[in-house]
């Protein structure tokens, strides 16, 4: 073994040491990530369903941005693309205070960098 | 040295790399909206009643004038339309109603004036002038006490009676299976009102 691999073995057993946590595959991590923001949706549906007391026309889509911290697994940084999104404001609100303060479990080591877009669409309204 | 600084920076690059990904699809959520709101539809100014057309509303005149102000013309063209619409109305009294204030034989002149003012609005306003007829009842018939402003202002009033209308009877059987329902008889009778006393003679009596 020349020194050059000895150098690269102790490298990568020193990296296996240092991401002895969770490392998911992308997939993964995208597919936690979202079942972690599907448990905020009766939230994000009585927030909706408040915004439709002052119109009840608003509908649309909110792309949202954030960071899914390492080791902690917080969820951090939520932004709203506003240019990919049609919806108002006030449902892009919705959405970042619903998804502040989530932590996936169990945290992964890598950071996670996720965009998601959420549909709000009212239900139709009962027939007299 | 530098083997251990290369050591951690493949630890680092193996490990700190984010890891960035997109939703598969999007995430549907549904709001319900409130119920729509069906504004309260004010209720008729006008309407039939019985042998009366009702008026939830006061026909306003010049002071001691026959003269109908414009701010009750919404008001007269409304009696206009109940009468064109109700087409089983044959013939209508209009009955003018004076207070107290003033003499009996001034308020009795004014009442008939009244009356007949708004006959000739309703006329000029697509009535049939032989549907009509007025009358002046003067003070004869208050409605509330002449002794206070507000029972005054009540007596001062123009009142609209149903004399002949068509009224239709109809028999009808309802099959028990289907629930259609069948006219097996029908037949029109014309309803004159009891107290139908021609003006002519109410107006003898009062000046009697």
């Amino acid at each position: 073994m020349t020194a050059l691999s000895r150098w690269l073995a102790a490298g990568l057993v020193a990296s296996v040491a240092a991401c002895a946590g969770t490392a998911r595959r992308p997939e993964a991590y995208r597919d936690d990530t979202g079942k972690l923001l599907e448990t905020r949706t009766a939230q994000l549906q009585g927030c909706y369903s408040d915004a439709l007391k002052t119109d009840a026309r608003l509908s649309g889509t909110v792309t949202v941005q954030f960071v899914v911290a390492p080791k902690t697994g917080a969820i951090t940084q939520p932004s709203v693309d506003q240019s990919k999104s049609s919806a108002p404001p006030v449902l892009g609100d919705c959405v970042v205070k619903a998804i502040d303060g989530l932590t996936l479990a169990p945290p992964d080591d890598h950071e996670g960098r996720a965009t998601f877009v959420y549909e709000f669409k009212p239900n139709p309204e009962p027939a007299s | 040295m530098r083997a251990w600084l290369l050591i951690s920076t493949v630890a680092a690059v193996g490990c700190a790399g984010p890891v960035v990904f997109q939703g598969q699809s999007t995430l549907p959520v549904s709001g319900t909206p409130p119920p729509a709101v069906v504004a309260a539809r004010p209720p008729p100014r006008v309407e039939v009643r019985d042998n009366k057309i009702e008026i939830h509303d006061k026909i306003q005149f010049d002071y001691d004038k026959a003269t109908i102000r414009p701010e009750s013309f919404s008001l007269m063209n409304e009696i206009a339309s109940v009468i064109h619409k109700n087409s089983q109305i044959k013939k209508i009294r209009i009955e003018g109603n004076a207070s107290a204030e003033g003499s009996a034989q001034h308020n009795q002149k004014l009442s008939e004036d009244r009356a007949r003012s708004v006959m000739k609005y309703l006329t000029e306003h697509g009535i049939a002038a032989g549907e009509l007829v007025s009358i002046g009842y003067g003070v004869d018939r208050p409605i509330a006490d002449n002794g206070s402003e507000a029972g005054r202002e009540q007596n001062r009033r123009v009142e609209f009676v149903i004399l002949e209308q068509d009224v239709t009877h109809k028999k009808i059987e309802v099959d028990a299976q289907t629930g259609t329902e069948k006219v097996v008889d029908e037949n029109h009778e014309v309803v004159r009102a009891t107290d139908a006393t021609p003006p002519a003679t109410a107006a003898k009596k009062k000046g009697g």
